[in-house]
């Protein structure tokens, strides 16, 4: 009786890991094939299709530089500036050095009308480099600031060259904190993903209109008001926009 | 000169009491109410004069069903005209009904010195709150009118989308107080107004012998159905009514029955008369293409920036429209449908007024030149309906000549799309296959992350950092204890000293516990040698009885310690337990102190 007992337990442990080390292989599987259907469907022209499954695998797996990048180019074969802008710029986050993220963005809303207006010194040095690109730095230059205040301890070096080192460290991290800072000021926009949208002076429909918004271009929101968000766009301009006419492109599930 | 003065002083006062005593001698009491009639939801103003008296006066006020008085205070007043004196003394009430009716004030006793007078009774009539407002009557305007009311100013004729500025003024008299005023809302139908916005201008008027303070709120109308539309505004306030009191304060003055009683806050509604708004049909005839409904009058300008490029390369259009007018409806001048350009969508921005009072709204839009061929920017137009002139009006800008470079390379015309057919539609129109140029999709799936987040969120980040700025933190204080070290040697010396006779007192007190007097005073020697060896830098072995009463004083309990230490390294020296005790503390005494 025991040992009928003791085989039934084994047997049950040994199905509930076969179960837990299946069900993520299965899932792989399903990504997999739901991708390569997509795939398969852009290629084809059935880009709302492509649409759907990678928006699908998205919502499943999480965010993939790839699908969000395949994403992107649906949206704008389809038409769909905004959410195609939107994809690639959630894309850039993840693989910031993708050269075919960056060309398909610069692409689509240089075709899009989407011109930059001219950026200041300090804008371009801060836009040289991601968000997390200056972090890393910051990262990188405390750590060297930690190794130059250490190995004085255990090889003596010259003073001189151990106050230099450390001075330039300093200023090194403190440049690059500003430079995290000036950039996470602009680091999760949203973009205007509705065609002809207003800038409203109040947050209702009938309110009067500051002007109208491109799609594909970036706000950032300030506050909100029901089912209006109080932004300013790219060129300072101020005011109330629906909700549901931009998306956030960092953690787009707490839409803004 | 001071006697004279005096006389004349007593004359004066003389006079007057004999003058006031003849002005007090007749007595007469009169109650009026403000209105005979009056809404349910307003009140009317009781006054009962009291003629011959300016004190010592008992107004007994009659209980009548639904019908509540409040007091808002009294005045009084003393004339003198042709040398006779007259006095009067007024009490104010507030009369409120509970509910519509005819009604009666009875005979009010008023006892003045200790006699009664009493008044005539009053008729009067409550209506119904909405037949009020409803019918618009005379008597209750009148009423309404003493307390507070809205004007606006008269409108004319007017074409549909036509701005018309209106000027809202809400008047509210001083002699009130009120509270939780709303925005004059507009009711109409066929007409628009925009949501007041900031505060009101203030200001007072004087309006039959009544002053006012003046709301003034300055914003527009516009028609939007043809015909004569009626509009109105109203708005809504409270008013607040001192809460009547059995009796009044002990100080007999209304300031403090004002500090002392609370108020009632009696909700009131305010409302315009009606005026008509005439909107008229925009003529049908001679409407220019260009006209989207833009009425008023406009200017308009067009600049263009860069106008030294290369063919393909983008030059933003700013298309200014200034004026005054329903910027609402006033949308980009269309450019032209040629194919040597390409168009995007403009953007635009309203400016609001400027000190000029002249709003504009600013147009940008993107064209890019596709032929090499092009010298200018062809004109523009916009078209409004002009109101006074009753007329439309087309503004055409001036052709933007532009230099192009590189002819070489831009002699055909730049093929910004693959294919002649998609060449000839904008992109504003055009389909996605603009697109063609897009890299190819990936065909690996790639890592997934649950979240996108930023680097500073992650707790890997967190901890380097942190682990950073502490390991700096900790080398930069090592690096400073050593170099305090270093520099200040007698630090470490001390702190060793100090160790040491710790050390040497422990040794010490383990021995008075064993009772060996021997070892006692032969420790007690090495511990003195060796703290004064660090003190004096002498080898502690070479310190005797000669340095140690050279140095010491002649009365440090040292010698004599040291004293009895050396004879015991000769001789059998006894020493009992509680002076084994007694020469370790004093030992341990000196010896700390001396560090």
């Amino acid at each position: 009786m025991k040992t009928i007992r003791s085989i039934s337990l084994l047997i049950f442990v040994t199905l509930q890991l076969l179960c837990v080390s299946v069900i993520p292989i299965r899932a792989d599987q399903d990504i997999s094939s739901t991708f390569e259907e997509a795939n398969i469907a852009y290629s084809g022209g059935d880009y709302s299709t492509a649409i759907t499954q990678f928006e699908d695998i998205t919502k499943e797996a999480g965010y993939s530089g790839s699908v969000l990048f395949n994403l992107g180019n649906s949206y704008a074969r389809d038409g769909q500036v905004g959410k195609a802008v939107v994809n690639y710029q959630r894309a850039l986050l993840i693989t910031p050095s993708d050269s075919d993220i960056l060309g398909n963005l610069q692409l689509v809303k240089k075709e899009s009308g989407l011109f930059l207006k001219e950026r200041s010194r300090f804008e371009k040095i801060v836009h040289s480099l991601t968000f997390n690109q200056w972090t890393i730095l910051v990262l990188i230059s405390l750590v060297v600031l930690a190794a130059i205040n250490i190995i004085p301890l255990l090889h003596p070096i010259s003073k001189k060259s151990s106050l230099i080192s450390g001075g330039v460290c300093c200023i090194l991290v403190c440049l690059f904190t500003i430079g995290s800072y000036a950039s996470y000021q602009r680091f999760n926009p949203s973009i205007v993903i509705s065609p002809e949208t207003r800038l409203l002076i109040s947050p209702f429909k009938t309110a009067g209109s500051i002007g109208t918004i491109q799609e594909g271009r970036q706000v950032y929101p300030l506050k909100t008001h029901k089912a209006y968000t109080y932004v300013i766009d790219e060129t300072d301009r101020k005011g109330w926009i629906a909700t549901d006419s931009i998306e956030a492109v960092c953690n787009p599930e707490e839409k803004n | 000169m001071q006697l004279r003065l005096q006389l004349i002083f007593t004359l004066l006062f003389v006079t007057t009491l004999l003058c006031a005593g003849s002005a007090w001698g007749e007595v007469t009491v009169e109650a009026r109410l403000s209105n005979a009639s009056f809404p349910v939801d307003r009140m009317s103003q009781l006054s009962i004069t009291v003629n011959g008296a300016s004190r010592n006066t008992d107004i007994d006020l009659p209980q009548i069903d639904k019908i509540s008085f409040h007091s808002r205070g009294q005045s009084s007043q003393i004339n003198l005209s042709n040398g006779a004196f007259s006095s009067s003394l007024t009490h104010q009430y507030l009369v409120q009904a509970e509910e519509p009716g005819d009604y009666i004030i009875p005979t009010i006793t008023v006892s003045v010195s200790g006699k009664d007078y009493l008044t005539k009774p009053i008729n009067f009539t409550v209506i119904a709150a909405k037949q009020a407002t409803s019918t618009n009557d005379e008597q209750s305007a009148q009423g309404l009118d003493e307390v507070a009311f809205l004007r606006v100013t008269q409108t004319n004729k007017h074409y549909p989308g036509e701005i018309v500025p209106i000027t809202i003024k809400a008047y509210f008299n001083q002699k009130y107080r009120f509270d939780d005023f709303s925005l004059p809302t507009m009711q109409g139908k066929g007409v628009v107004s925009p949501q007041l916005q900031g505060d009101p201008l203030q200001n007072k008027e004087s309006i039959n012998n009544n002053v006012y303070h003046v709301l003034t709120w300055d914003t527009t109308l516009s028609g939007v159905k043809v015909g004569k539309q009626s509009v109105k505004f109203t708005m809504d306030a409270a008013i607040l009514i001192p809460q009547q009191r059995v009796r009044q304060s002990p100080f007999g003055n209304s300031i403090f029955d004002n500090f002392l009683g609370g108020y009632q806050r009696k909700p009131i509604s305010l409302a315009s008369e009606e005026t008509v708004f005439t909107v008229l049909p925009l003529p049908t005839e001679n409407t220019p293409a260009s006209f989207t409904g833009a009425i008023g009058t406009f200017d308009f300008k067009v600049t263009a920036s860069p106008l030294r490029l290369t063919v393909g390369e983008p030059i933003t259009l700013t298309m200014t429209i200034s004026g005054n007018g329903n910027f609402d409806r006033v949308e980009a001048p269309a450019f032209p449908d040629i194919t040597d350009w390409k168009t995007y969508t403009p953007t635009s921005e309203f400016l609001p007024e400027d000190s000029d009072d002249l709003a504009s709204k600013l147009f940008e839009q993107a064209i890019v030149v596709k032929n090499s061929s092009i010298r200018e920017i062809p004109s523009l137009s916009f078209s409004y309906f002009d109101p006074e002139q009753r007329a439309y009006v087309t503004k055409t800008s001036e052709p933007i000549a532009i230099t192009l470079h590189n002819i070489q390379t831009a002699a055909v015309p730049v093929q910004l799309r693959p294919t002649a057919v998609e060449a000839q539609a904008t992109p504003t129109t055009e389909s996605n296959d603009i697109f063609e140029g897009l890299a190819p999709i990936h065909l690996e799936t790639g890592d997934f992350q649950s979240v996108i987040e930023p680097l500073y969120k992650k707790s890997w980040y967190l901890f380097a950092c942190t682990l950073a700025i502490i390991l700096s933190l900790t080398a930069i204080f090592l690096k400073n204890r050593k170099l305090k070290k270093s520099r200040h040697p007698e630090i470490d010396l001390k702190r060793n000293q100090k160790q040491q006779l710790k050390n040497d007192m422990m040794k010490l007190a383990q021995i008075v516990d064993t009772g060996d007097c021997h070892d006692f005073l032969k420790q007690s020697r090495r511990t003195i040698q060796t703290q004064l060896g660090f003190l004096w830098t002498l080898e502690p072995a070479a310190i005797s009885y000669a340095d140690l009463s050279n140095r010491l004083p002649t009365n440090s309990p040292l010698l004599e310690i040291f004293t009895r230490a050396e004879a015991a390294a000769y001789g059998a020296v006894l020493v009992s337990d509680e002076q084994m005790q007694t020469y370790m503390t004093a030992m341990s005494t000196e010896l700390e102190n001396l560090i």
